[in-house]
């Protein structure tokens, strides 16, 4: 018999995991309102969320990785997220507000336009899979690894000192890991709100990764089918709804519907299918700096996402961008592609050097 | 996942009993016999550099020396399967005009998607979390009852399987006796030949894990190496006497298991 303190406790928590949530999606569109006015570019609605998603994670590692290789307190890295993200806030919030609202009466015009049995739809199995993820008990050895990290995070105030499945201390640092801030920024929510790692993950970052695949769906749909609303959610809702029966627990159904909240649901869901928005959109036009910059910051973002993707998102870009060279016969194809799967060059290297020994001990 | 390093046997077992992959191939012929000049390039192009540069029994070589083979399913993802699919199926209901045509369409994705009892809906998956966290409520009451037992700010324990599993994502506190790899890859009634550095942890397995009370001298050694505080088994295998013979007595019972601590009693 639950009591009324603990119902009492149990609704504010659920209230803070909406408010998470919705915090974050705030933040994606900041972030993407902010990228688009530096460096002057036109993306499409959705477009700006999705590349502020991508761009907020990126940005999170640039902060994140030197302070976990230095192996700095983790309240300092939380000190510092949260006084950047309200410093970027306050300037972006003022100096990009014209753009913002209208951004958010364009998506909110683009429901309006959409509404019908469509939309419907794809907000019934966008809700009924976010429940779905919620309501399963999965329970794994890497679900264990995973949210034990980010509860060990929080309750050493140490970044990968301990090891996240046994709570030992380890002799130095696990770069199989650590080169990912992910589950770093996981354990800040945790931190400010005060909660377990697995109400955050599952409820939070598990919905986050659900709604961020939902909007890729529409993205290519978009693309796909011309601009037309209604052929793009029925697109979504096929997308998703087909998880349903593609079951083995490899398959990228798996882990949006077992396993949203680790990191390699994202590299299976939101990282690979963007990618593959990035390059339908270069299939329109490899001309729009808008389309080049985008698969930059999708692939630039993919290690900060997931480790899975140190090697996946740079060979699927190479193999994507190298068929339409091969169509195109035009250098620059390559050239820039060059320039996008860089930084998980440098990842890779240090990754090798990792696995040939060199090792940063823990002190 | 297989890790005999063939490609045909890994999409296999990435496929399992669904036929998503004929299915996909279906909809990637679709899609290359319908499409413009550009788009059938694409679709072959595509295909050939895939083939050519990752879903070969070379590459799988490759990668796995970079990685491991038993992680190359994740290049699968970049398969486009539900995508396509979902693109043919789009196309397909959004061009026809009457309803029974469309009804024919659903009706043969929904047997085609659903109807070879792979789909992740069943009765069980239906359901709503017994707790905020998700998590089996005895291995909760089981960390809970250490966490009010513990002199020791981060008590070494040595978990049955299932408990240890979801202990620390309740409780960050808890430091594992067991460790993960020698769960995953000793968890048996073998003997100890196999199980090289991990033979402590094996010896800890064996007891409360499957029950096994005949190896006194083992475990005594295994505990001491492994530093362990607290022991979690099914009550089920009667461990009260033997246990308490190795100076770990009984602290409280829940569910189907009970709480062994070290110098401690009811």
């Amino acid at each position: 018999m639950v009591s009324t303190d603990e119902r009492g406790i149990l609704m504010l928590e659920l209230a803070l995991c909406l408010l998470m949530a919705l915090f974050l999606l705030a933040e994606f569109m900041i972030f993407g309102v902010g990228i688009q006015k530096i460096f002057r570019l036109d993306f499409r609605k959705y477009e700006v969320i999705l590349t502020g998603f991508f761009v907020y994670f990126g940005i999170f590692q640039i902060v994140a990785l030197p302070m976990i290789l230095l192996q700095r307190p983790f309240h300092e890295l939380t000190a510092l997220w949260v006084g950047f993200i309200l410093l970027a806030n306050i300037i972006l919030l003022f100096w990009a507000r014209r753009e913002l609202w209208k951004l958010a009466a364009g998506i909110c015009r683009g429901f309006w336009q959409a509404k019908g049995i469509a939309l419907l739809c794809a907000l019934l199995i966008i809700g009924f899979t976010c429940y779905f993820h919620s309501a399963q008990q999965y329970l794994g050895w890497d679900t264990s690894y995973y949210i034990g990290t980010v509860n060990t995070t929080v309750y050493t105030d140490s970044m990968y000192v301990f090891d996240g499945a046994d709570g030992t201390a380890g002799k130095f640092l696990n770069l199989r890991y650590a080169l990912s801030s992910f589950y770093m920024h996981s354990a800040i929510l945790c931190r400010l709100a005060s909660m377990n790692a697995i109400i955050v993950q599952k409820y939070v970052i598990g919905t986050i990764c659900i709604l961020v695949h939902a909007l890729i769906l529409f993205s290519i749909g978009k693309r796909l089918f011309g601009r037309e609303s209604k052929k793009a959610l029925s697109f979504l809702f096929w997308g998703m709804f087909l998880n349903y029966g593609f079951n083995t627990i490899y398959t990228t159904s798996s882990f949006l519907l077992l396993r949203a909240y680790e990191a390699k649901g994202f590299c299976a869901n939101v990282v690979i299918p963007a990618i593959f928005y990035a390059a339908i959109c270069l299939w329109e036009s490899q001309q729009k700096r808008e389309h080049w910059w985008m698969l930059f910051f999708f692939v630039f973002a993919s290690v900060p996402l997931s480790m899975s993707s140190i090697f996946i998102a740079p060979v699927l870009t190479a193999i994507l961008l190298a068929a339409e060279w091969l169509i195109r016969r035009d250098w620059r194809i390559l050239w820039r592609g060059f320039w996008c799967v860089v930084p998980n060059g440098l990842y890779l290297a240090v990754y090798f050097l990792y696995t040939q020994g060199y090792r940063i001990a823990v002190h | 996942m297989s890790q005999t390093g063939d490609i045909i046997q890994t999409i296999q077992d990435y496929m399992g009993e669904t036929i998503y992959l004929p299915m996909f191939l279906c909809c990637l012929l679709i899609c290359y016999c319908t499409g413009k000049k550009d788009s059938r390039k694409r679709i072959l192009w595509l295909s050939v550099l895939g083939i050519l540069a990752i879903f070969n029994n070379v590459s799988i070589r490759v990668i796995g020396k970079f990685t491991d083979t038993i992680t190359y399913y994740r290049f699968l993802w970049a398969v486009p399967v539900l995508l396509a699919i979902a693109y043919v199926i789009t196309k397909a209901i959004t061009g026809l005009r009457k309803i029974w045509e469309k009804a024919v369409v659903l009706g043969v994705v929904l047997l085609l998607s659903w109807g070879f009892g792979s789909s992740f809906v069943t009765e069980e998956s239906l359901r709503f979390p017994e707790n905020k966290y998700n998590l089996p409520a005895e291995a909760i009451a089981v960390c809970d009852i250490i966490a009010q037992d513990k002199d020791e700010e981060r008590p070494v324990v040595a978990f049955d399987m299932g408990t240890q599993l979801a202990s620390r994502a309740y409780d960050p506190s808890i430091v594992w006796g067991i460790r993960r790899k020698a769960y995953i890859e000793h968890n048996d009634m073998e003997g100890y030949e196999e199980a090289g550095k991990y033979k402590a942890d094996k010896v800890l397995i064996h007891a409360v894990n499957y029950g096994v009370q005949g190896e006194g001298e083992l475990l005594k050694k295994a505990l001491s190496k492994r530093k362990v505080d607290y022991i979690v088994t099914f009550t089920g295998y009667g461990m009260d006497a033997y246990f308490e013979g190795l100076g770990y007595s009984l602290v409280d019972r829940c569910g189907e298991k009970s709480v062994y601590g070290k110098g401690k009693g009811l």
